[in-house]
């Protein structure tokens, strides 16, 4: 792990990783932080917006229900303009972790609200964090815990498998036994299941009894955490992945004990890990790095387990994002330089552009879905299709990447509807510095128009306040040949500025990160 | 003046655009030859479905069992749709009473069902062994649902199982002749053409691209070389996604709305479906075979699922009912088949108010050259601890997956090894079923 970063283009790409993208000005305060990269963390540390407050003001101001449209509204203000990027970013890592969705969960008032469990215990321990979701109605509903009950012989009823699987196959310990560098654990040849259907079963009856509980209206609260009837519940011994939990214990008790075993689990530091790297920082990370942020992730150094700010510090501070290094071609040992780096989601390369224009919305009182990302985006967040998220973790488009044993999720959802959507809405977006009306978003592209006449000038700008120093050379040669080619041709100022700006944002050097 | 791309196209030479056509590299290209078209349809049901819900005897001595088994989540027995057909071993079925639509399809002999199918890796029912193999992660939904799509030895594959059978048939076609309504999917991967993949809607407009600038500058991407493994391969997928857009639009600009489809999301899909067979001879297209995936959602019903699973296959019926008659409209009737394939079925013992994973279930097929009439496959004991029972009403298959996929493969006129394309075949008596 790095203890310090002074150099400009490594704080611009540490921003890319940990921010929805710098803002103008972010690098140099980075730079210039008192107490350095980690005043810079603890900063962050202690930063916090919630997201349900702020839908319900939205709503209240604008006279509307507190419907998916004002929890898109809180997750664009907090997104692009919260001081708290680092706890914003990684709460929306682990929304595509512990998959919660509107898709078959609650609506605005219970997403906001489970995503506030995200934002709050972003860096706490892993298990306040697991126990918190696992309780919080919105999963509750999703993942149908709510309401699971005891066998009940007379009506040839069962306890209900469903979070009890994917908890322990998406949550916290995957579906193979790994090392604690991410490789399969062997038996002879072959892989060792984590877990048995078996396993499934007995969770599913330590974890009966839990149900939503009442708002003061008397219905069903989608905000407060689940109780439990204790009548639900099945006090009898059970056995979950070689662990005895004995008969007669409460619900509570089960499931504190559930959770231990899972916070416990050898899979578990390293299935997290792995994860959060590949939403953080790049796709294909060695092993020596999964290993790095695994040890972390069993002992911050203070003897603590599952301590998620030093989970995340150390892999946003791995000595390989320094090096540019990442796996070699087929999974070899050493390190390739070409394989460095991701696709960026495209709801992060949104934002990005968004923080660098400066973008703000025309309606005081809120931000409106502008881009509409669900529609156009291929993702949007809580919103995946279902409990596997938006890609599968290890896709490979067809082709390089997959001849060579590497892995790049985020081409999943680069089909041809979403590349056309997305690049439409970005489009939209260079468009609007002219809208004005309410439901619309605008920024200012003074800097621009006055700069178009003078091509060095306006490149220095893009490359600063766009790319924070990371334009490619060859990027920055071809648009300021552009440039200078259509000035030549008495070309007006709107035809110049937007084409820079649409070959920019479409280019791979803006859509890709490394 | 509105130009359209195809202008741009031609007259953005000079801003050095070069065309990255997406041709079929590797696959045998052969002329599209109208007598020997044919098409597979899948249509996933994501989630399991409760096949159990879906199609129920009518006969009252196995009614009464699926009735005892099922209690309050039991579909009335006035309530099913008699389909006239039985299961092998004797048993008449009826569809749910959200089905209605189809009856009338199975009563042309132009459907059926593959009862109790799923996913094994050898015999289990008749085999007498007790230490029979069971696929791995059985009842879970991801890894299931891959099972399906690339076979059930072929997990590891990094190749789906109608992607892996194309690259050995000689596919015509400009654009690719595998085609996924629904999101990127392991069954159409193979190693030369990129799926196809697109919504309902197909192709569309780049609304920045209505000027040769941004054009221009936008193709400049598409022809660069970049030392980053992402931005390179991202570059080439930018290429890619927007000349099929354009030739996709291309394609369908000759073929207007068809009648009779729900607008639903499957109703959509299968409208869009139907269009791009209609058109499969336009210069864009050329394909003597097609290959379509499309889904529906919802179908992981472990709570409140009456409702729910009653609107679903609703949504299915009419939608597959729709897609047929317009089949026999097109005179295709025969040369297009449709098929349902979903995780797995649910368990029979409900929870609550829903049911969980289970693990057997049955498939609906659709078209003229099914041989309707009759069911495939025995309709097994429901009774708790009967030789069906994997645990607590968990039903073991006694057809395969891969069987009914072979047959599949099969009829689409696949000449290679079935046993390599599924390698489980080796350990059941036939490879194929009779259904086509």
């Amino acid at each position: 792990m790095v203890t310090t970063i002074n150099d400009p283009i490594q704080a611009a790409k540490f921003l890319y990783r940990s921010t929805f993208g710098p803002k103008n000005g972010d690098v140099e305060k980075l730079l210039d932080f008192d107490g350095g990269i980690d005043g810079w963390f603890e900063d962050q540390y202690a930063r916090q917006n919630l997201h349900l407050s702020l839908a319900r003001k939205v709503a209240d101001d604008t006279g509307t229900p507190l419907n998916e449209s004002a929890r898109m509204s809180a997750w664009w203000q907090r997104s692009l303009v919260g001081g708290d990027q680092l706890r914003q970013r990684v709460a929306y890592a682990l929304s595509q972790i512990f998959v919660v969705s509107n898709n078959g969960g609650p609506g605005g008032e219970g997403l906001a609200s489970y995503y506030d469990v995200l934002v709050r215990n972003a860096f706490e321990r892993f298990d306040v964090l697991l126990k918190a979701v696992t309780l919080h109605p919105a999963m509750g509903q999703f993942l149908t815990l709510a309401g699971s009950r005891a066998h009940d012989e007379q009506n040839n009823t069962y306890p209900d498998e469903n979070y009890a699987r994917e908890v322990m196959q998406l949550f916290s310990i995957g579906l193979w036994e790994l090392k604690i560098n991410g490789q399969p654990q062997l038996d002879g040849e072959k892989t060792k299941p984590a877990y048995t259907q078996q396993d499934v079963e007995e969770l599913a009856r330590v974890l009966t009894g839990w149900r939503k509980d009442k708002d003061s209206d008397g219905k069903d609260s989608n905000t407060k955490p689940m109780v439990n009837n204790a009548d639900w519940h099945d006090d009898g011994a059970k056995s979950v992945l070689g662990v005895d939990f004995p008969a007669g214990q409460s619900a509570e008790q089960d499931l504190d004990q559930a959770i231990k075993v899972l916070y416990e689990h050898p899979n578990t530091p390293v299935f997290i890990s792995r994860l959060l790297i590949q939403r953080l920082t790049i796709s294909n990370p060695r092993r020596s790095y999964i290993e790095r942020v695994a040890r972390i992730f069993i002992d911050d150094g203070q003897g603590v387990r599952g301590n998620m700010k030093a989970v995340i510090k150390a892999i946003l501070l791995d000595e390989d994002l320094i090096e540019g290094h990442a796996m070699a071609d087929y999974q070899g040992f050493g390190f390739s330089t070409r394989n460095f780096g991701k696709v960026k989601e495209p709801v992060i390369a949104m934002t990005n552009l968004c923080r660098a224009l400066n973008v703000k919305s025309n309606d005081p009182r809120r931000w409106w879905d502008f881009p509409g990302l669900q529609s156009n985006f291929g993702q949007a967040p809580l919103q995946a299709p279902s409990v596997f998220n938006f890609y599968e973790p290890d896709y490979a488009p067809k082709g390089e990447i997959a001849n060579k044993e590497l892995t790049a999720p985020e081409f999943n959802i680069h089909s041809m509807d979403s590349m056309r959507r997305i690049s439409n809405k970005m489009w939209g977006l260079i468009l609007s510095h002219r809208l004005t009306g309410v439901e619309q978003w605008t920024w200012d592209r003074s800097p621009l128009e006055n700069r178009v006449d003078k091509p060095e000038e306006y490149m220095a700008w893009i490359n600063e306040r766009i790319f924070f120093g990371l334009m490619s050379d060859e990027l920055h040669q071809y648009i300021e040949d552009l440039l200078i080619k259509m000035t030549e041709q008495n070309i007006g100022t709107d035809r110049r500025t937007f084409a820079t700006l649409f070959a920019i944002q479409c280019s791979p050097d803006f859509r890709c990160q490394e | 003046m509105k130009l359209s791309r195809r202008h741009f196209l031609k007259g953005t030479a000079a801003l050095g655009a070069t065309s990255v056509a997406p041709a079929l590299t590797g696959l045998n290209m052969a002329h599209a030859n109208q007598d020997d078209y044919k098409a597979l349809v899948c249509i996933f049901l994501f989630g399991g479905n409760d096949a159990y819900n879906m199609v129920i005897p009518t006969d009252d001595g196995a009614y009464q069992k699926y009735e005892q088994a099922r209690r309050n989540l039991a579909i009335a027995q006035s309530d099913l749709v008699p389909l006239n057909i039985a299961s092998d071993n004797g048993v008449k079925l009826g569809l749910h009473p959200a089905m209605q639509s189809l009856k009338s399809t199975f009563a042309e002999q132009n459907a059926t069902v593959i009862v109790n199918s799923g996913q094994l890796v050898e015999p289990i029912i008749g085999a007498n062994n007790p230490n029979s193999r069971v696929p791995d992660f059985l009842m879970a939904h991801n890894l299931q649902q891959t099972m399906w799509q690339s076979g059930a030895e072929n997990m590891n594959d990094k190749l789906g199982w109608a992607g892996r059978m194309v690259q050995d048939m000689n596919l015509s076609g400009s654009l690719s002749p595998l085609m996924s309504l629904n999101g990127e999917q392991k069954w159409l991967r193979n190693n030369h053409v990129e799926p196809l993949v697109m919504t309902s809607e197909g192709a569309g407009d780049y609304t920045g691209l209505n000027n040769s600038d941004r054009l221009g500058a936008m193709m400049r991407h598409f022809d660069e070389k970049y030392a980053n493994l992402y931005a390179d391969n991202y570059s080439t997928t930018m290429a890619s996604r927007y000349y099929e857009n354009d030739a996709l639009d291309d394609a369908l600009a000759s073929v207007g709305d068809l009648d009779g489809f729900p607008q639903t999301g499957l109703g959509n899909m299968l409208h869009t479906t139907a269009k791009l067979i209609k058109v499969r001879n336009a210069a864009s297209l050329q394909h003597n075979r097609q290959v379509f995936f499309v889904g529906l959602g919802g179908f992981d019903t472990h709570k409140d699922q009456a409702g729910t699973h009653a609107a679903l296959l609703g949504q299915v019926s009419d939608a597959l009912a729709a897609f047929y008659q317009e089949m026999k409209a097109q005179g295709l009737s025969d040369q297009v088949t449709a098929f349902t394939m979903s995780d797995f079925g649910r368990r029979i013992m409900a929870n609550d108010s829903g049911t969980d994973h289970g693990w057997a279930g049955h498939q609906l097929v659709v078209g003229g050259a099914v041989k309707g009439g009759r069911a495939y496959g025995n309709w097994p004991d429901l009774t708790p601890g009967s030789e069906y029972d994997y645990n607590n009403g968990r039903l073991i298959p006694e057809i395969a997956a891969d069987q009914v996929n072979a047959t599949l493969a099969n009829w689409f006129g696949y000449k290679g090894e079935l046993e390599v394309l599924f390698p489980s075949l080796k350990t059941f008596p036939q490879n194929t079923l009779g259904f086509l």
